[in-house]
């Protein structure tokens, strides 16, 4: 029973997440598959002829051809000739009549008379022509062009569908201008969707496929060549085919952040095979005394963990639907809504099951290969002469466990001080996130040899605590002779560790991301405008000032200086107004400008407007200190082009508000923030001439109370958004919001809820495999203490020693492994928001809640308190005369470990 | 000392159920044993003689009859009178020994003073003269898995006659094939301290043993043969 429930662990982990992740899928299918526009596509020289035969393919509901042919279409306009080859479309009757809905007149009218066309956005603009100018046509490869009138403009459905063109015309033509032209002709096509449904999107995908191949069919050379002449674009099966990949991506991701609680599973395994052979030794010692040779028990042994491997996985494929029922109901983290497990959609698919199943056979036996080879290399190695044995037994010597440790924790405290550089080494990524395994493999080591050596000294220590016969009994117990009690406490170390880690993750992203997201914008609430902007619609600071919730705003405005003659040292510089910029802005730690460390030197900068601060980068490059002068150059200004600063301060990293970066200047290959230098614009356009490629940012700070979502809204519809283009308006908690109810985040979250409870029967198991394990023993332990006279609450608390000092035992590897593990954790969490994508100064900003974490260890003293009970409850149902009269072949001459 | 007999059992039988068979292990055994007597229970595999043992040392419950130690009748007594008869009157030495491989020889012959609540200085006192005794002083520290068998059996024997004895009464020791898993020579070792140990603390010694020449050296054999008692020879 043991074995098989810890071997259903990984198989119900992964089923759970591959679950989770395929019902939650359901959701989102709508997203990938809502497509307005006629999903297939199917154009080629031959279309025109078998346009009947795709009409008759089985899921074809209706279709049209779109005429399409090649011209080229020109304009001169302001002493220039634009001239622009591409497919063109007609307005075909019988197409508009199929699909009516399919063009979408945006002014004028559609292009039924002699000689009219109607003109896409794009051509507009490139020959910024409309309703009523003319431009001129070459049809085909004619060589004449003919002169056409613009009569609207327009667009089609397809304009609708993320990432695809509008069918490849973006002139449309009236009948007659087509007239007789060989046509490149595209047929457009709906399918019957009905047969399309989430819960069996490879169903979906296979059906689609097969409406495609019958398609392809249609070309008489098809089999013949292997491929077909005609060339299909189908939405739908690309949107499904997404879905699926979407659904794989999301399983596989989540199963890789459960890379922590694999390790856990794997050490458990490893507990419970140990605890299962020790169970068998008697068994084995007389098949080994009948004649049987090792390798006929070996093969038994493997033979019975795969049976045992395929039981426990199929135990654990159930518990995984249950556990991923948690998932769906989660609504945060450790955040449930009960009535979700039952309202939400279950999903099993094919994948998922084969997915779990692969997961939950190959751990357990996995583990067995590991510790197979383990003990039966150290038993080898301590007999053997060769250089590995020499090594492994110089290495005992020098203690390896104190060795690694020490190493392992100078190296991650050395990672760690590297701050954001380490983002950029992958490597040293991936070995600072597997060194806490080091460090514990040598705690544990530690553990174990620590509880040998101290248990008798620990005893005598706590004997007034708990009594002369539990202190020497319980307690002794823990260190001489339960052969897993070291790995049981690092186990239970491992695991309060990685759900301290999950609650710490959970409450440090949406702080860490505020903060970055602060110094990103640069306030609560920011706005990109052209200089023309500002000059033109000069209300716009006024009207951002006024709002009932801004308490202040001001305008930075970003430029780029020379610091060095030549072309040399360009240097982005931030022009700002000192006063108000202190009201709004935030530093790099997320905090108010007026209120940070950093304070003082914009405050400085307000009293002396020469002034400049610098970051560390500029310091060190141009060898500059506090007092020093700093030159700026610009090649630029007519006036002068020089102007000298004085450093007033070196910072780590200025507000440049990267997060508008319409030239690319702020991208993952360097920390933003850094290599700025702040002024007071003032100054700078009072010694030279405004910089020309100057960068606009209207800033606010909102009132604490304030939603600036709203309050950028309402900016945006009092006039803001005329010279404001889309996507150049941010506010920090409007994306942390879109952040926080994103699907990826949602879904990190209810895994980590999920795991949290697999941790939770992790820790349950623990107890179980320790409680068990060596259980005859334990059970003449107990029949021998009642013998000599203990009345049962003696009995008991012998248990109550031996569950204290494992307790304290892991509270104490717990206080030194868990700040390592946390600080580890921290060091390589990302929190990455894809709209924003920047190497801050600062990555983290860990946030440790305290509640959660002590939920966890309220659940260890609980989970401890309900094995004592069981035990007690089980010390007093034992059969003495049972217990005692069995022969004790541990004690006797043929025991041991195997 | 006490003229009542230490144990008397009357007609006691033990049954038990395997399942749908029943399998009688004691049919009604009648016996009395006096104060300071060392008596052998002697018979093949099957015959009772553990059970009959297991009966005596209010280790299991007879099915019927009675068993009575030292004029206390224990055969329904609640599990604390049974806990308090065992830690005042009853001790027990194993086949294979039964010390807590956790403890030292010291503090296995300490544990049913300990259990007791005898004080300090008082166990310390009664330890030594035990350990010194079955002639162990010198291994007083050592754990039982660096003990031979014959010494981890004199520790066992130690800690059988460790017992609180507040009333001055006999305890009865029950040994279970003591000599069992030891050599002749150690056997013959053990047996010796055994008998005279007993003999000299006044306590009441029955020993089961299948080996003849330790029934010879006893007062009085009780031969079993099916549950019940075939015959009594002198030792």
């Amino acid at each position: 029973m043991v074995t098989l429930l810890c071997f259903s662990l990984m198989s119900a982990m992964t089923m759970g997440i591959a679950v989770y992740i395929d019902s939650y899928s359901v959701h989102l299918w709508h997203q990938y598959t809502d497509i307005q526009a006629p999903p297939l596509l199917v154009s080629g020289r031959i279309v025109e002829s078998i346009q009947d035969g795709i009409l008759s393919v089985d899921g074809v509901v209706k279709g049209a051809l779109l005429p399409r042919m090649y011209c080229r279409i020109s304009r001169s306009y302001n002493d220039t000739f634009y001239e622009f080859g591409m497919n063109m479309i007609g307005y075909d009757s019988h197409f508009v009549e199929t699909f009516p809905d399919f063009f979408n007149i945006a002014e004028g009218h559609p292009p039924t008379g002699p000689r009219e066309v109607c003109l896409g956005p794009r051509m507009e603009e490139f020959l910024d022509a409309g309703p009523g100018d003319l431009v001129n046509l070459t049809l085909d490869h004619e060589d004449e062009p003919v002169t056409v009138l613009v009569v609207g403009t327009y667009t089609t459905v397809y304009e609708s569908v993320p990432g695809f063109g509008p069918a490849g015309g973006y002139v449309l033509m009236s009948p007659d201008l087509y007239a007789g032209y060989w046509l490149d002709s595209v047929m457009i096509c709906e399918v019957d969707r009905s047969p399309l449904t989430p819960f069996d999107a490879r169903g979906s995908l296979n059906y689609l496929y097969n409406i495609d191949e019958s398609i392809r069919m249609l070309d008489p050379n098809y089999q013949s060549r292997s491929w077909s002449e005609l060339v299909i674009d189908d939405l739908l099966f690309n949107a499904v085919a997404n879905f699926i990949s979407w659904q794989l991506n999301a399983r596989l991701t989540q199963l890789f952040r459960a890379g922590g609680t694999v390790v856990l599973f794997i050490m458990l395994d490893v507990l419970a095979i140990r605890y299962n052979l020790s169970e068998r030794r008697r068994e084995i010692s007389m098949l080994l005394a009948r004649g049987a040779d090792r390798k006929m028990i070996e093969r038994g042994i493997w033979r019975e963990a795969i049976l045992v491997t395929l039981g426990a996985t199929l135990v654990g494929l159930l518990v995984g639907v249950l556990l991923s029922r948690v998932a769906l109901a989660s609504t945060g983290f450790l955040q449930i809504d009960p009535s979700l497990v039952f309202t939400e959609y279950l999903l099993v698919s094919l994948d998922s099951l084969i997915m779990a199943v692969i997961t939950g056979v190959l751990l357990p036996l996995f583990s067995l290969f590991l510790y197979r080879r383990y003990t039966g290399k150290r038993e080898s190695l301590r007999v053997s002469q060769g250089r590995l044995a020499k090594l492994v037994r110089g290495l005992e010597m020098v203690r390896w466990d104190v060795l690694a440790l020490v190493l392992a924790g100078l190296l991650m405290f050395s990672l760690q001080q590297m701050g954001p550089i380490l983002r950029f080494m992958p490597p040293l990524m991936l070995l600072l996130s597997i060194l806490p395994l080091l460090v514990l493999a040598a705690v544990a080591s530690l553990t174990v040899k620590g509880l040998r050596s101290g248990a008798t000294a620990l005893s005598h220590l706590l004997s007034p605590v708990f009594g002369g016969v539990p202190a020497r009994v319980g307690i002794r117990r823990v260190g001489l002779t339960a052969p897993s009690a070291g790995a049981v406490a690092t186990v239970l170390v491992l695991t309060v560790s990685l759900a301290w880690g999950a609650s710490a993750v959970a409450a440090t992203t949406p702080v860490t991301l505020l903060n970055q997201l602060r110094f990103a914008t640069g306030a609560d609430v920011a706005m990109y405008v052209e200089q023309e902007a500002i000059d033109q619609y000069p209300e716009l600071l006024a009207n951002t000032t006024a709002h009932p919730d801004v308490t202040s705003a001001t305008v930075v405005r970003r430029f780029g200086l020379y610091l060095s003659t030549g072309y040399g040292g360009y240097t982005p510089f931030v022009g700002i107004n000192a006063t108000e910029f202190s009201d709004v802005g935030y530093d790099f730690m997320g905090v108010r400008l007026n209120e940070s460390q950093q304070s003082e030197l914009f405050h400085r900068l307000t009293v002396e407007p020469m002034g400049a601060i610098i970051t560390t980068e500029i310091a060190s490059a141009y060898d500059l200190e506090p007092g020093d002068p700093l030159r700026a150059y610009t090649p630029y200004s007519e006036n002068a082009s020089s102007i000298v600063f004085k450093v007033l301060g070196v910072v780590d990293a200025l507000p440049c508000i990267p997060i508008f970066d319409p030239y690319g200047m702020y991208s993952w290959w360097s920390v933003a923030g850094s290599d700025v230098v702040c002024v007071n614009y003032d100054y700078v356009v009072s010694h030279m001439d405004a910089p020309e490629d100057a960068e606009c940012m209207v800033c606010a700070a909102v009132r604490p109370d304030g939603n600036e979502t709203r309050v950028l809204e309402e900016l945006m519809d009092a006039g803001a958004s005329s010279v404001v283009q889309t996507g150049y308006a941010a506010a920090p908690r409007a994306m942390l919001e879109e952040y926080m109810s994103s699907e990826y985040y949602h879904m990190d979250r209810a895994v980590d809820t999920m795991l949290m409870v697999s941790l939770a029967a992790t820790i349950v198991s623990m107890f179980i495999v320790y409680a068990a394990e060596e259980l005859p023993a334990r059970r003449r332990e107990m029949a021998l203490l009642r013998a000599a006279g203990a009345p049962g609450s003696l009995v008991t608390r012998v248990f109550v020693a031996e569950m204290s000092v494992l307790l304290l035992v892991s509270l104490g590897l717990l206080v030194v492994f868990a700040p390592l593990f946390l600080s580890n954790l921290m060091s390589t969490l990302s929190v990455y928001y894809s709209p924003v994508p920047l190497v801050f100064p600062v990555m983290v900003f860990p946030v440790y809640p305290v509640a959660g974490m002590a939920l966890v260890l309220v659940l260890l003293v609980v989970t401890a308190l309900v094995a004592i009970a069981v035990i007690a409850l089980y010390a007093a149902r034992i059969s003495l005369a049972e217990a005692l009269n069995a022969s004790w072949a541990e004690a006797g001459p043929y025991g041991g470990e195997l | 000392m006490s003229t009542r007999p230490i144990v008397e059992l009357h007609d006691v039988c033990k049954v038990y159920s395997l399942g749908e068979v029943q399998v009688h292990a004691l049919r009604g055994v009648s016996l009395t044993i006096e104060p300071g007597e060392a008596i052998a229970i002697m018979g093949p595999s099957g015959s009772g003689k553990t059970t009959l043992l297991n009966l005596i040392g209010a280790l299991d419950r007879p099915s019927s009859g009675c068993v009575i130690i030292d004029g206390t009748d224990i055969t329904a007594l609640p599990e604390s009178e049974l806990t308090r008869i065992r830690r005042e009157k009853i001790s027990f030495v194993f086949q294979f020994f039964n010390l807590l491989p956790v403890l030292t020889a010291y503090e296995n012959v300490e544990l049913p003073l300990l259990i007791a609540g005898i004080e300090a200085a008082a166990r310390r006192e009664r330890v030594k003269h035990l350990l010194e005794l079955v002639g162990l002083s010198d291994r007083a520290e050592h754990r039982p898995d660096e003990l031979s068998g014959g010494e981890q059996q004199r520790v066992a024997i130690a800690r059988a006659l460790a017992k609180p004895r507040a009333d001055g009464g006999s305890i009865v020791v029950l040994a279970d094939e003591p000599t069992g898993d030891l050599d002749t020579h150690t056997g013959n070792e053990v047996m010796e301290v055994l008998i005279q140990l007993t003999r000299e603390e006044g306590g009441t010694l029955i020993v089961v043993t299948h080996d003849p020449d330790v029934g010879k050296r006893l007062g009085r054999v009780y031969r079993m043969r099916d549950g019940m008692v075939e015959g009594i020879d002198s030792g």
